[in-house]
């Protein structure tokens, strides 16, 4: 276990006491990218801050490495941080800030050479070893923080939002010379984020954070596919929500009928009980529509029918806005595989289709 | 792109010409707004210092004033002594000591200015906002008070029957009042307490620039405390140390309230010299000597430090 957070509670003194983080467990594994993902305000950066030693914990646990370092300070701490905005020292070039680490490790100055030297090709900086940092752009300053913490070998990496003062473009870049880096280096990634799409494409576990409380932890691909609350299904990704009670018919599967009557099968639930009231949610991209003269596939799915409403042409895609009988409205999310033609006019009547499990049923919590 | 006024433009000039912005073609108005400052220092900075610099090289006349006929005499004055039998040259020191006094007081109020106020700028500068501005203005305060005044109560608090004398022998520390004034400490101590805001001011407006997330970087790549200060904090405070002490050197160095009230008057500083010679000596010539001998020393440091910043600024500095 490379570092275990226990019961963390944080709560800075003054206005409200609210605490920012309140019974955080998380077990983060040796080489592993783990991610906190959540809205601004949440708590990830003050969890992050807690780990590197920035913060102290109200309460709570933290052991690094099989030590418990709640009190010590972030220079005696064997974990490295970059930092938002960098925090380049912009009165020492590139080498000698990549330098630093290992100086104030008092190593000898052959292997800071060698060290700096070594790193600075990882980050494909060499060329630029002299400059000083306000000479470089924005992605040359986030490789220079990377190369600045990594090269003291850290046993783990602290990255807090690094790639959000990047432009779309450059930050899709540096996406993947992350990943590639943690795989090349071995060495465990901390990411804190507030971007789903970041977290999806990166990590290989994430925690969804929410008001000082981890919501769910897990693979991408369960965060996404499988989220157990209303918070993580509206925040990772786009989603349906359609609030209405849960259906249990002996021995039958599970089906949902919505606030305004029009009914829904369910292939998956977080909770059993008959008639309970919770949500029905269906990702748009998981349903097709068919016009309502060509027949249905639904295979066993939902059978509903609707009005095309609205809709959102975005290159790869186009969104419907598909008005239900009954009065709700949902989204569909299609490809547009088709060279040309196969959309839907607003006005035309269709079919939705949708796989068995498609449609999940979670607790209505807010 | 130029800013020539040529002759059709300035007759043709209307409201488009004094629009002010660095496009205005003919005559900007920003140049207009330089106008009365121009004129302030011209009339009252260029013409004394040209009077002051001409009266140097001047005879003086028996009760003040200046007789014109041209005499390196007052400089010569400075580092000689001439006999008065068969005017012979010898080498004096006297003035060259005052001199050397007055700098190496100058140099210790400064540093003692830049102990005391290095600190203060830094605990303000981490302040929250509101109190950053009280203390600030807690700083700016005795301005509010001539510095005449100001040194009298330092007088107040340090004589034989003054403030601390009486608190340390009321309670029977001190049986006989301790002297503190009339020596050098006095002084600097007068000097550090008259020019103090002008150390803190410059350096709590650089601190204030200095970002947090520099020291927590260092301290996260390993630096201990003292290292976090060296590596950090100082290279990005130098140009505000550079201000600060000028800001104080150049005022100590000219005092002369300060050793006629708390020096006892006993103790000359080339303030106060030449204050004598255009009083009670009557040597205007040497009074404005000396005062250009100052005036260069103060220009020589100043060139140092506008050297030594801009060697900052070639390194990478802001």
């Amino acid at each position: 276990m490379t570092i275990e957070l226990k019961g963390i509670q944080k709560v800075f003194p003054g206005a409200g006491a609210q605490p920012v983080l309140d019974g955080v467990d998380l077990q983060i594994q040796d080489n592993e990218f783990f991610t906190l993902l959540g809205p601004s305000g949440c708590g990830k950066t003050t969890l992050l801050r807690l780990i590197a030693g920035f913060e102290r914990p109200t309460a709570g646990s933290i052991v690094l490495f099989g030590k418990r370092v709640e009190g010590t300070p972030p220079n005696e701490r064997p974990v490295n941080t970059v930092f938002q905005h960098y925090a380049l020292f912009p009165h020492q070039t590139v080498a000698r800030n990549v330098g630093f680490g290992l100086r104030m490790l008092r190593r000898p100055a052959e292997e800071i050479d060698r060290e700096v030297g070594r790193m600075l090709e990882l980050v494909r900086l060499g060329a630029l070893a002299d400059r000083f940092p306000h000479q470089l752009s924005g992605g040359q300053q986030q490789r220079v923080a990377l190369a600045r913490a990594l090269v003291t070998s850290p046993r783990a990496l602290l990255l807090d939002e690094p790639l959000s003062a990047l432009d779309s473009k450059l930050r899709d870049e540096m996406r993947v010379e992350l990943k590639t880096l943690q795989r090349e280096t071995g060495i465990t990634f901390i990411f804190v984020t507030h971007d789903q799409g970041e977290a999806l494409a990166m990590s290989d576990r994430i925690a969804v954070l929410r008001e000082g409380r981890i919501e769910q932890m897990g693979v991408p691909d369960d965060i996404y596919e499988r989220p157990r609350t209303r918070f993580v299904a509206q925040f990772v990704g786009d989603m349906n929500v359609f609030e209405g009670r849960l259906i249990k018919p002996p021995g039958g599967p599970f089906a949902f009928r919505t606030r305004s009557g029009a009914i829904l099968p369910i292939a998956e639930s977080t909770r059993q009980d008959d008639n309970a009231e919770m949500l029905a949610v269906v990702r748009p991209e998981k349903i097709r529509l068919a016009l309502a003269e060509t027949g249905d596939d639904s295979q066993g799915g939902p059978r509903l029918s609707g009005v095309v409403s609205n809709k959102l042409y975005l290159g790869t895609d186009t969104v419907y806005f598909v008005d239900l009988p009954h009065g709700e409205t949902l989204r569909a999310r299609m490809q547009n595989a088709a060279v040309s033609g196969d959309s839907f006019e607003i006005g035309a009547s269709v079919l939705v289709n949708a796989d068995k499990g498609a449609f999940r049923a979670v607790d209505r919590r807010p | 792109m130029t800013y020539s006024t040529s002759g059709s433009d300035s007759r043709m000039l209307n409201a488009r010409h004094l629009r002010p912005g660095p496009r205005g073609r003919s005559f900007p108005l920003s140049r207009l707004l330089m106008l009365p400052t121009i004129a302030v220092i011209g009339f009252f900075l260029v013409v004394p210092l040209g009077i002051i610099v001409t009266y140097s090289f001047l005879e003086p006349a028996t009760f003040g004033g200046v007789v014109w006929s041209f005499s390196p005499e007052a400089y010569i004055q400075f580092l000689f002594e001439r006999d008065i039998f068969d005017d012979t040259l010898a080498f004096n020191t006297a003035y060259l000591q005052i001199f050397l006094r007055s700098v190496s007081l100058a140099v210790a109020a400064t540093l003692v200015s830049l102990m005391i106020g290095f600190p203060t700028a830094y605990f303000i500068a981490t302040r929250p906002e509101r109190q950053k501005n009280i203390l600030i203005f807690l700083i700016t305060l005795p301005f509010w008070t001539n510095l005449l005044i100001r040194t009298f109560c330092v007088l107040l608090i340090l004589r034989d029957d003054g403030l601390i004398n009486t608190v340390l022998m009321g309670l029977h520390i001190y049986e006989k009042p301790v002297t503190y004034l009339y020596n050098n400490t006095a002084m600097a101590a007068g000097l550090v307490y008259s020019y103090l805001p002008f150390m803190i001011l410059p350096l709590y407006a650089n601190l204030e620039r200095l970002d947090k997330g520099l020291i927590e970087a260092a301290y996260d790549l390993y630096a201990k405390p003292w290292r976090v200060f060296t590596e950090v904090v100082l290279p990005h405070a130098r140009p505000g140390i550079i201000a600060g002490s000028l800001l104080v050197f150049v005022p100590s160095l000219g005092t002369f309230l300060v050793p006629d009230m708390l020096g006892g008057g006993g103790r000359l500083l080339i303030g106060n010299l030449i204050q004598l010679q255009f009083g009670s000596s009557r040597n205007w010539p040497f009074g404005a000597a000396l005062a250009v001998i100052l005036l260069a020393a103060i220009l020589l440091v100043l060139m140092l430090a506008a050297s030594r910043s801009r060697s900052v600024n070639v390194q990478g500095g802001h």
